[in-house]
């Protein structure tokens, strides 16, 4: 009977029940806090917002902050100084200065400074302003993608300089794709970072082109006249039901504020412009498999973002 | 003016007007009755017929075409109140409240086929009284399919169940059924009077109607529910449901409760602060949209227009035939074929409503009653009480009789048909529909004299004083 408009009002409301009874319980991880945060500088005008980031989640956290800076070429004093210039700035913060190291390639000493220290946390920046028009829009950083390909912890990337932080980690958004395997693990790292002192919002794109994509990989016929906003939502709901009842039972426990969200489009652009517009501490998962399309995605998101990202 | 309500003791009666406007209005019923056309589409068509007509025998008088207008404007509320609902049930649905509310209901069944019956039809009861029928059903009916699926459980008895519960909770307030809801508008019910005369009729209906449901369906519930696996590892699926998977926000949800309270409690004493119900729902609406997280767009394009279009066609339909007179000779005749008796008449009434309701929509026969009641109430004051209780229950529990007679059995039997492909035949529906409108019938006439002839109905302020 497809004519009949009851059709679609019936889908959206078994979907809304099939999430509760799809629900199968699903716990949190728990989150170790970090004792060691690394936050690494490169002498650029972020700096000092890097700076300022670093200290909210040392603070956050109640962790050391280790600071580095590798930079080809620029002499151990002058490193030094501007090291202890960003100290003086992560006002509240416990911090140290690494082991200042030769640096040959800033990405394998970033990596280094972090075994060295065990760090668990990484805040770094991602090229923004003036340092992305020479490496081209497609790119983030030749530094922070390499950082990110190899680091196995949650790397926080500064963006734009924001005047008010703690406005941001107060205003997290996690963005999570229904059947991704590391959604539980950044759910739970962005509870562990900002806590029931922020307001959670937590957001499914449902991508029409992808999930055509990935569903033609498995070897399904899709019929794309079946892929309309309203079934593809109604579906990602049902679907979603595991992670959005474990988020509201976290929030439930924890007194915290929580919405859920989902939107129609393309995942890059909605997830960017949905944390650019909002002013969010924007929260994504880093698939493990760094060849996959949805890490691929990941980065464009984080490319497309004006706002500190965290991809755990 | 040719005729009108004020002449209508010494009229002659111009059989041509009459004849043609009632071929139009029963015209027009029996194509909706047949479904042979879109009915919304009908009702207005039969509308422009009827205008026609009317303007053709001077029907209207001096006054002309803005009669019409005089004729909406006395049902406005009417069409408020539907607008206003649907504004505010769309609203607070998104919030997961009425789906957290029903799973957890659900889980206290802990999946055992019988208890899960008797909440089904609690939970009907509940959902069609707050949130009138249309809606109320749809979201049971939903309901019933995931949770038959994730049980493994056949659907069609609990679908049953929620397709004729659904017409007793319809008659539990002034705003839960449509037929309701014109009935106490048109003869002036508090709408506490309206909760006191007519939930205990809808609380027992309701009750009959399970008690004979689980006398049908028992022995295939439990059937069922052995084939479907053990108990016990049901019993852990059912307590695995997680009503927090609907909730989005959180804050929305205890929002939306509120809002929800506020209006239930601004429709109970609307009368007392002055206003129309129609004020009450539109507030609630409004209130829902800028508290709730509304969006304004998709909640007016939720508004059921097909259903504000046909009514707008069955008003102008039966204010023009009133005009002819036709209604209040057959007020005449109807109080001729009680012959003075009350329970006579509230018999024939309830009998001719409830078939009527089965085969019709309720509301067009309610909507064609009510200036009949009206007329017999306003010359015998003592008939009002009676009537009107009569037309209210037989109205709503009427369509419990077909497979058509009223929304929820659409509703349920087009999800049944829509999800597993299953239909319920006009046989099968009316072997337990027709046998509990049997007794609905006998219960409501009962209930109807019972009341009436121990005053202990509330008194309808407006035929109160006359």
């Amino acid at each position: 009977m497809p004519d009949n408009p009851l059709n679609d009002e019936l889908h959206e409301t078994m979907s809304r029940f099939k999430a509760a009874t799809n629900a199968t319980p699903i716990e949190l991880p728990e989150i170790k806090k970090p004792g060691k945060v690394l936050v690494v500088f490169d002498q650029s005008n972020q700096d000092e917002f890097t700076a300022a980031v670093g200290a909210q989640v040392c603070r956050w956290y109640g962790a050391t902050g280790v600071l580095t800076l590798p930079k080809p070429g620029m002499d151990v004093e002058s490193r030094r100084q501007h090291l202890e210039a960003m100290q003086a700035k992560m006002e509240g913060a416990n911090c140290e200065i690494a082991p200042i190291q030769d640096d040959e390639d800033p990405a394998d000493r970033i990596i280094d400074a972090m075994n060295a220290a065990k760090a668990e946390f990484i805040v770094m920046d991602a090229p923004w302003g003036e340092d992305i028009t020479k490496l081209g829009r497609d790119s983030v950083g030749s530094t922070a993608e390499r950082v990110l390909a190899r680091a196995t912890i949650p790397v926080l990337f500064t963006r734009e300089p924001q005047p008010d932080v703690t406005a941001l980690f107060n205003n997290p958004l996690v963005k999570l794709h229904v059947r991704q395997q590391e959604a539980p693990k950044s759910l739970a790292t962005a509870f562990s970072l900002c806590g029931a002192r922020s307001s959670f919002h937590v957001l499914f794109v449902v991508d029409a082109a992808a999930m055509a994509e990935a569903m033609a990989l498995l070897g399904h016929e899709v019929d794309k006249s079946k892929l309309t906003d309203a079934a593809l939502v109604a579906d990602a709901q049902a679907a979603a039901g595991s992670l959005v009842a474990a988020a509201q039972h976290w929030a439930a426990d924890n007194s915290a504020n929580l919405d859920v969200e989902f939107k129609i489009g393309s995942d890059p652009d909605v997830t960017a412009r949905h944390a650019n517009d909002g002013q969010h501490l924007l929260v994504i998962p880093c698939p493990a498999d760094r060849n996959s399309s949805a890490y691929s995605r990941a980065l464009t998101v984080l490319r497309l973002s004006s706002v500190p990202v965290l991809m755990v | 003016m040719l005729l009108s309500a004020e002449t209508s003791n010494s009229f002659e009666p111009a059989w041509v007007p009459m004849a043609v406007l009632g071929a139009i209005m029963v015209a027009t019923y029996l194509v909706i009755a047949f479904e042979k056309f879109h009915k919304s589409v009908t009702a207005i068509l039969g509308a422009m017929a009827a205008v026609i007509a009317a303007l053709a025998f001077g029907l209207f008088g001096k006054t002309g075409y803005p009669v019409i207008h005089e004729i909406l404007g006395h049902d406005l509320n009417i069409l408020g109140v539907i607008i206003g609902t649907s504004i505010l049930v769309d609203t607070v649905g998104r919030s997961g409240l009425f789906q957290f509310i029903a799973i957890r209901v659900v889980k206290m069944t802990m999946g055992e086929p019988k208890r899960l019956f008797l909440f089904v039809c609690i939970l009907t009861w509940l959902f069609v009284s707050l949130l009138t029928l249309a809606p109320g059903s749809l979201l049971m009916a939903s309901l019933v399919l995931v949770i038959c699926k994730t049980l493994g459980y056949h659907p069609k008895p609990y679908l049953i169940a929620v397709a004729i519960v659904a017409n007793s909770a319809a008659l539990t307030t002034f705003s839960s059924g449509i037929a309701t809801l014109m009935i106490g508008t048109s003869a002036q019910i508090p709408y506490v009077h309206f909760f006191i005369g007519s939930t205990p009729l809808a609380i027992a209906t309701g009750a009959v109607a399970f008690f004979v449901l689980v006398k049908l369906y028992g022995k295939k519930l439990l059937a069922d529910a052995a084939a479907a696996g053990d108990p016990a590892e049901l019993k852990t699926k059912v307590a695995g449901f997680d009503e927090w998977a609907l909730v989005k926000d959180r804050r929305i949800f205890w929002r939306s409760a509120i809002v929800l309270l506020l209006t239930v409690v601004g429709f109970a004493t609307a009368q007392m602060i002055g206003v129309g119900l129609d004020f009450i729902a539109m507030s609630g609406g409004m209130m829902a949209l800028l508290f709730c997280a509304g969006d304004p767009e998709q909640a007016i394009k939720k508004v059921k227009w097909s259903v504000i279009l046909f009514f707008v066609g069955l008003f102008v339909i039966v204010g023009s035939v009133k005009a002819t007179g036709l209604l209040e000779i057959t007020a005449d005749a109807l109080v001729s074929i009680g012959g003075g008796q009350t329970w006579l008449l509230v018999i024939v009434l309830g009998i001719f409503v409830m078939l009527a309701s089965g085969f019709v929509d309720n509301i067009p026969v309610t909507a064609t009653m009510l200036p009949i009641l009206d007329k017999i109430s306003s010359e015998n004051p003592a008939l009002a009480e009676p009537l009107y209780w009569t037309l209210v229950g037989a109205a709503n529990l009427g369509g419990n009789g077909t497979p058509i007679g009223s929304v929820a059995a659409v509703v349920a039997l087009h999800a049944l048909e829509a999800e597993r492909g299953e239909k319920v035949g006009w046989g099968e529906f009316m072997k337990a529909g027709m046998l509990i409108l049997a007794i609905q019938a006998v219960m409501v006439i009962g209930y109807v004299l019972l009341m009436h002839s121990f005053g202990w109905f509330p008194d309808l302020p407006k035929y109160a004083g006359r």
